[in-house]
């Protein structure tokens, strides 16, 4: 029995974590320390290599387009989407030029771009509501999507969205 | 074998470098860039083991007095293409002076939890020990001399 669960590992590590040369399995990536799936990645011919970053919530998404350079690392947009039944939409987008990409930063935008899309929306609808409640609303919608996926209460049924995202 | 296939990653497929060379340091094991000095003096270059599952590249920057450690990021291989799995980085009042014990434990962690969210993905189940015991092993083989 000890063998063959040591053989089924082996077989699980060969194909997350394969010899050069050889596929690896299809299964977004991870990454814990800045709380966001990596996809989409891309190599340019100067070697430059570029990704999404992609983290949500029930209500929302927050993609990050990250860039590579030398030794260092650029944001280069952040796109914010809602949900629309099983659909998402495009809500909020900010592009950036030649600028060093911060966890902070990235936060600190990602809250004003919701901020920004529920101030427009509520007075479109005529609602007023005071600044406080909405930035109050745009921080709890932000540091959910900073809750790690390895957190046992973590809703993997919304990794549903990735692939819809990676064709993008 | 493993060394050709070693060489051939090192001189070609080594990702992310920004179209920079790599030089072998055989005394530390290590390729480094050439990379970039500041107007203040100050050299950032990157420091890169692999072995033919895993590139640990390091971050770092050489300032008058430290070198100090600014990110480490990890990639595995899909055939012959590189991906990023995992990445993370100091600076700012976050600072961390480089340390080759420090940064291993760190890639170690990095590599583990790449790793946890694989297998929380595939709805499969490996034991914690199991899991830093491979993610050491695969860490500690990059560290190992296989270039002459």
């Amino acid at each position: 029995m000890a063998t063959l669960t040591k053989a089924i590992n082996k077989s699980l590590f060969d194909s997350i974590l394969p010899t050069y040369g050889n596929p690896r399995v299809h299964i977004p990536t991870w990454d814990n320390s800045q709380k966001m799936f990596i996809c989409n990645e891309y190599e340019s011919g100067n070697g430059h290599r570029y990704y999404l970053g992609i983290r949500f919530c029930d209500r929302i998404v927050v993609v990050e387009k990250v860039g590579l350079y030398h030794s260092w690392t650029y944001i280069d947009g952040i796109e914010l989407y809602a949900f629309n039944g099983q659909k998402m939409e495009l809500i909020q987008k900010r592009d950036y030029d030649k600028v060093f990409r911060d966890e902070a930063f990235i936060h600190r935008e990602s809250e004003q771009m919701v901020k920004d899309f529920l101030t427009g929306v509520l007075k479109a609808q005529r609602i007023c509501l005071p600044t406080e409640q909405i930035a109050a609303q745009a921080t709890e919608l932000i540091n959910g999507c900073y809750k790690s996926f390895l957190a046992p209460d973590y809703n993997t049924r919304l990794t549903q969205i990735l692939p819809k995202l990676e064709q993008r | 074998m493993m060394n050709t296939a070693l060489q051939a990653i090192a001189t070609k497929a080594l990702p992310a470098l920004s179209g920079e060379e790599v030089t072998y340091n055989a005394a530390k094991n290590v390729f480094l860039t050439m990379g970039y000095t500041s107007a203040a003096g100050n050299m950032y270059y990157k420091a890169i083991r692999l072995s033919n599952r895993l590139m640990v590249y390091y971050d770092l920057g050489q300032g008058y007095a430290y070198t100090f450690l600014n990110g480490i990021k990890l990639f595995c291989f899909d055939e012959q293409k590189a991906n990023l799995i995992a990445q993370k980085y100091w600076g700012g009042c976050d600072y961390c002076i480089f340390n080759e014990q420090f940064a291993k434990e760190q890639s170690i962690l990095m590599l583990k939890g790449f790793l946890e969210g694989q297998l929380k993905l595939q709805g499969a189940h490996v034991s914690d020990q199991e899991l830093a015991c491979f993610a050491r092993s695969m860490v500690e083989e990059t560290q190992r001399k296989q270039l002459a």
